[in-house]
């Protein structure tokens, strides 16, 4: 059997050519980031002046850059436990609740994705200044809530859709409740997703930068403060190889959530016990 | 199908906090752009020039970054949908990574690219191409560089989506029936692929339009877009009601955008539908 791809009129080295292309302009920007870091220069400009693991060591002993990780991962921490929380229930509740109102949450949940970050940012700096809690870390966190609310709802939905639906009702029937058999059946088999939708919740709080603008009072996120030190050419080597710390960090953490979310789904598609089976 | 009944309760924290932090905070912006009901703001903003040119330079940008980032993102997503299963997990985890690398760090990183001595003018003055640098950052082009990069994945994913389904044979029976590989693509999988494509274009399209680290960053204050301007109301200018009445501006423009987007795609589904009926 021969494939379209298999002809050669497809023009299959061209489309080869033009992938290796793309992939050269998609990751010439991120090598960047670790290349500069170790170079022996204060330029980030060609030729490379030499290697050097210098600019890691300027990364310790700031006091002001350890706030600021500080900040971040008090803040991601707790926005991702927000938005995976409401994104389990809103997931749950749409997938197997099947009312309207769960449908209407789940919607509303997801137009964070679409509405820009500026808008967020702006909006609630209003509420926070009318409730008198101020900019803090607190506000930021109802901001990345919002912001990686999408994603969880996503990938909670997507798990729950993949759990053959005879297993809520064999618990049903066999006499648990509601509460019961989302603790005790549901939960536990959707855990490798929650882990992911974690893990990427965390991520996004991590990275965000314009509503934590608008949000953050005296305690910048990291975003924030590599913000602030890009004017200055002094510190941009430094910034470099934070640059690179954070990037590598936040591969591995995309790695594990991915692995997870791949894992928790194989698992049920692969029992023999499908979807409907019973019903 | 019986009824899986939950408990409606379960619903009560995260309605609870969309209503205090979503839903009211929006409401309020809304309210402040209107003080007293008066349409002032808005009358100022459809009124002046700066404004004016500020939201048509953010559609400009955001048509230029969406045309763009569909052309270079279909090829991709062709490889993808013809590729076997390990190429494909490696093109699709060498797409996704970047998804995750700081937004920041990357804009930051096509000025170093960009500038004047940078890496992609010494290469084309090197080549001969050029004989005096161009001006690459603090101009359009490098906003429309660094926006197309940031936005490839959201183009590809949906084009991808699509293609996949799309069934080779039809291809092979218009090779069969004498057709070029031109021609079979430009009759029988592009109009296929049409949906994703919509789908690509609606979302690079939205996002695009409330850019905001990578204009400020590889920008010119002339090529301001509306999420700067609405981020200088109220952090500089401190002119709340004004700034509310631009997002509210820009949250309907998204809107207006997504729906007729959405539109088009539901005519040309409804279309398919139809074709493959008769």
């Amino acid at each position: 059997m021969s494939t379209v791809a298999n002809r050669p009129d497809t023009g299959g080295s061209w489309l080869g050519a033009y992938v290796v292309a793309y992939l050269v302009f998609l990751y010439l920007p991120v090598a960047l980031i670790p290349l500069f870091s170790f170079n022996d220069s204060i330029q980030a400009a060609f030729p490379l002046q030499g290697f050097t693991l210098g600019w890691y060591g300027t990364l310790t002993g700031n006091s002001a850059l350890s706030g600021a990780l500080l900040s971040s991962l008090m803040v991601g921490l707790a926005a991702a436990a927000g938005a995976t929380l409401c994104g389990i229930t809103i997931a749950y509740m749409e997938i197997y609740g099947r009312s309207p109102l769960a449908w209407a949450i789940s919607a509303i949940s997801r137009l964070p994705f679409l509405i820009p970050g500026v808008i967020v940012g702006i909006s609630l700096l209003i509420l926070v200044n009318l409730s008198g809690l101020g900019p803090s870390r607190l506000a930021i966190v109802l901001g990345h809530v919002l912001v990686a609310l999408p994603t969880t709802v996503l990938v909670m939905r997507g798990r729950f859709a993949s759990i053959p639906r005879s297993m809520a009702e064999a618990a049903l029937d066999l006499g648990a409740s509601d509460w019961l058999t989302f603790r005790r059946v549901m939960l536990p088999l959707s855990l490798p997703a929650i882990g992911s939708a974690f893990m990427l919740a965390f991520l996004t709080s991590f990275d965000e930068f314009i509503v934590a603008f608008f949000l953050a009072g005296t305690e910048p996120t990291l975003p924030l403060y590599i913000w602030s030190q890009l004017r200055f050419p002094k510190s941009l080597p430094t910034v470099m190889a934070l640059g690179t710390v954070i990037l590598t960090v936040s591969i591995v953490i995309a790695g594990l959530a991915e692995l997870l979310r791949r894992r928790g789904l194989s698992q049920t598609t692969s029992r023999p016990l499908s979807a409907g089976s019973f019903t | 199908m019986s009824r899986v009944p939950v408990g409606i309760w379960l619903l009560a924290p995260a309605v609870l906090f969309l209503a205090l932090f979503f839903v009211f905070p929006l409401m309020k912006l809304v309210a402040i752009s209107l003080p007293d009901g008066s349409f002032q703001f808005y009358e100022q903003i459809f009124t002046t020039p700066v404004f004016l040119r500020v939201i048509g330079e953010t559609f400009r940008v955001s048509g230029i970054v969406m045309l763009i980032t569909v052309l270079v993102a279909y090829p991709y997503a062709y490889a993808m949908a013809q590729a076997g299963k390990g190429v494909l997990l490696v093109l699709t985890v060498a797409l996704l990574i970047p998804f995750w690398v700081s937004l920041l760090l990357r804009s930051f990183s096509w000025i170093v690219l960009l500038q004047n001595s940078g890496l992609v003018n010494s290469l084309l003055l090197s080549l001969g191409l050029i004989d005096k640098p161009l001006r690459l950052i603090r101009t359009p082009s490098g906003v429309v560089i660094g926006m197309v990069h940031i936005l490839l994945p959201y183009a590809v994913l949906p084009l991808y989506t699509v293609m996949k389904k799309i069934d080779l044979r039809l291809m092979e029976a218009s090779a069969i029936c004498g057709a070029s590989w031109l021609r079979g693509f430009a009759r029988v999988y592009f109009p296929l692929s049409l949906p994703g494509v919509l789908a690509a274009c609606i979302l690079t399209f939205t996002l695009s339009l409330g850019f905001y680290i990578t204009p400020a960053l590889l920008g010119s204050p002339r090529g301001m877009m509306i999420a700067q301007m609405i981020a200088g109301q109220f952090s500089e200018q401190l002119n709340f009601g004004l700034g509310a009445a631009l997002a509210v501006v820009l949250m309907v423009l998204t809107a207006i955008a997504f729906g007729l987007f959405g539109g088009i795609r539901e005519w040309v589904r409804r279309r398919q539908i139809r074709k493959e009926a008769a």
